[in-house]
């Protein structure tokens, strides 16, 4: 699942992909802003037939939140 | 695919002065066009023709007068679909005063805003019933609730009376059936109070904002008059905006264009590609990403070459009248859906590169200008023309004049007009401080107007800074200039340091920037930066010269319309130079 986030994410960022670990935190460290992270969650929604609430966005931080996240729930 | 002819306003229309007098006029000469397509699901979506929302509209009307809301605020809160849409219509049409409530409100934000308007009813969707279930309770007059988008009738502590909006349709239209027109209430009086828009707070307080249809009939006109709509479009933006509502959803209705509703900002790009639309309103954020994703399609796929062959081709082509650029840029156009060519943009000021970028592939962009309390459109870039770094020429149904202006004709912007709101819902003093003696309303923004009517921003009149020499400073001018000086600052904003005697900046630079010249901590890039400052100091008059600034790693924070919340780091500084005394 990480390899698939991190491909994601070099869609929206232009980092080395070795950069991204899964403690990445994805605004402080990659400088991704508010509406990247939205849409990247709403293309990972369809990846993985989750429903991820905007809500629970202000607890996700790191990737690998979002992987604890994602895996709770499929 | 619908083939109707696009809608053209014809003169009668110029003569109407309240919403529903539009619906009616849709649903004759376009009953059978969509009016509205929503995705109910992953793989269903439905549809409403103008004929339909006009029916419903009625339906809608009728009931609420029979259960005695004439005259009452009734609020809508969900996310957008033609069904807020349509409690919209009804309840601004003749029933009472519609009050939109922003969905991503906390629950005491919630709580306040809804006793504070008065509200007696909500029209609610079952998603948004979750945060409106621990609201209710604690609101004073909010007794009733309708359950949009469900046939469910929950439970509800706090509420006497809960129904469905489905229920509420089949109830008016009985009683349509039985009285006809005497069912409906009896005028819409076009300069009372219709709408009550809360600001989004950039200053950090919310106000009401009361509209009546004579002012939101103004933009509409306005707008339809400048800009040439598309055939079909994608509404993004928060609904209980009003430059989502009026200056789009509403001029899409006025010109008989179809308005596919985007489920989720979370599915912004997939429903560009789902729905095809030919236009769109956005905030320049959403442009910026648009850009940054087709720049990286454009160097993934290795054609950056023939990416800058094409424009130079298609420029010099533009320059005889030739215009190739949907045809050059088709695969790049691909991924938006391959129809998308024409974006209003407002809310935030837009980087005349992302502009230019889209410009060259094919997709015009539409810089316009507007506040609330305006309903919201002041002016914006006409299809014929546009003014590069101008946000728009001023709308027909405005006049605009410069208060004060300096020694480079930049004052405060007012204006006067069909557009301009009646005043703040209970709050007579705040009314009277941003209407002039003689009627003008203060925007509070300044600029200047060219003998063409463009208007220019520079600036925020409450941003300005006065230096101890008595220097006025406009914030947001500097942070323009640096921006421009220095290319990898992403967002800046500059603030007075009163124990220095000037001005200084936070600076938050450009990610990718910084990691390709391995600059890694603050101290680092505040080092790396200081031969740029140094330069930008020399080519600015001193009292525009930066005193210090420090460097953020974060992005600002923001509001619903990705306006940078600049109270918000003022309140952090303030923080840090008390501390910093202590």
């Amino acid at each position: 699942m990480f390899e698939q986030i991190r491909e994601v994410i070099l869609e929206y960022v232009n980092v080395p992909k070795d950069s991204i670990t899964p403690n990445t935190k994805f605004m402080a460290d990659i400088h991704m802003n508010s509406l990247d992270i939205m849409t990247m969650v709403g293309e990972l929604e369809d990846a993985y037939d989750i429903t991820i609430e905007t809500e629970d966005l202000n607890t996700i931080f790191t990737i690998q939140d979002l992987i604890d996240y994602i895996n709770e729930r499929i | 695919m619908n083939t109707e002819k696009l809608y053209i306003p014809p003169e009668d229309v110029e003569s109407f002065t309240v919403l529903y007098q539009i619906l009616a006029h849709a649903a004759t000469h376009y009953p059978q066009k969509a009016a509205y397509r929503q995705i109910e699901s992953r793989s269903e979506e439905s549809s409403v023709t103008f004929a339909e929302m006009k029916d419903r509209v009625d339906c809608l009307r009728a009931a609420l007068v029979a259960r005695g809301f004439s005259g009452r605020h009734i609020a809508v809160f969900g996310e957008t679909s033609y069904e807020w849409i349509t409690a919209y219509l009804a309840v601004m049409s003749g029933v009472g005063v519609c009050v939109p409530l922003d969905k991503e409100n906390a629950q005491e934000t919630l709580v306040k805003q809804l006793d504070f308007a008065d509200i007696e009813a909500v029209f609610c969707s079952a998603k948004g019933l979750r945060k409106l279930q621990k609201v209710l309770p604690l609101c004073q007059f909010t007794k009733t609730l309708f359950v949009m988008r469900s046939d469910d009738k929950p439970e509800v502590a706090g509420c006497e009376t809960v129904d469905t909006m489905n229920a509420l349709i089949e109830e008016g239209r009985v009683l349509l059936a039985e009285k006809g027109s005497a069912a409906l209430p009896a005028t819409i009086a076009p300069d009372e109070t219709s709408v009550i828009i809360y600001t989004s707070g950039t200053t950090g307080a919310n106000k009401g904002v009361m509209l009546s249809n004579r002012n939101i009939m103004g933009t509409l006109r306005g707008c339809a008059r400048l800009l040439h709509f598309s055939d079909s479009s994608i509404s993004v933006l928060p609904i209980n905006h009003s430059y989502e509502l009026h200056a789009h959803i509403m001029s899409c209705m006025y010109c008989g264009t179809t308005v596919c509703l985007n489920d989720d900002l979370k599915h912004l790009l997939k429903n560009l590609a789902r729905f095809s639309p030919e236009m769109s309103c956005m905030v320049p954020m959403m442009l910026d990403l648009i850009v940054r994703k087709l720049k990286k399609q454009i160097a993934d796929t290795g054609k950056e070459k023939t990416f800058k062959r094409a424009v130079t081709l298609s420029k010099a082509l533009r320059k005889v009248g030739i215009d190739r650029r949907r045809q050059l840029f088709k695969q790049i156009l691909e991924p938006l859906g391959g129809n998308l060519s024409m974006i209003i943009c407002g809310g935030a000021a837009l980087s005349q590169d992302t502009a230019d970028f889209l410009d060259n592939i094919g997709i015009s962009v539409y810089n316009g200008y507007g506040i609330t309390e305006c309903s919201p459109v002041a002016a914006v870039n006409p299809s014929k023309k546009v003014r590069r770094f101008s946000v728009g020429h001023l709308l027909p149904t405005m006049q605009a004049r410069i208060a004060d202006p300096n020694e480079d004709g930049n004052g405060e912007i007012q204006l006067y007009g069909d557009n301009v709101m009646k005043g703040y819902y209970k709050a007579p003093e705040d009314t009277k401080q941003v209407f002039t003696k003689d009627g003008w309303f203060r925007t509070g923004d300044l600029g200047h107007i060219d003998k063409d009517k463009f208007l220019f921003i520079c600036g925020r009149l409450k941003n300005l800074i006065i230096l101890p020499n008595g220097k006025n400073v406009s914030p947001e001018e500097v942070e323009e200039a640096l921006q421009k000086h220095i290319p990898y600052i992403k967002e800046c904003v500059v603030y007075a340091d009163d124990a220095l005697g000037g001005i200084c900046a936070l600076i938050y630079p450009d990610g990718d920037f910084c990691r390709d010249h391995q600059l890694t901590d603050p101290e680092q890039i505040k080092k790396f930066m200081q031969e740029d400052i140094n330069s930008f100091n020399a080519s600015v008059p001193s009292f525009k010269r930066l005193m210090d600034y420090q460097i953020t790693q974060s992005e600002f924070a923001k509001n619903t319309t990705h306006k940078i919340q600049r109270f918000k780091i003022a309140a952090i500084n303030k923080k840090k130079e008390e501390k910093a005394n202590v």
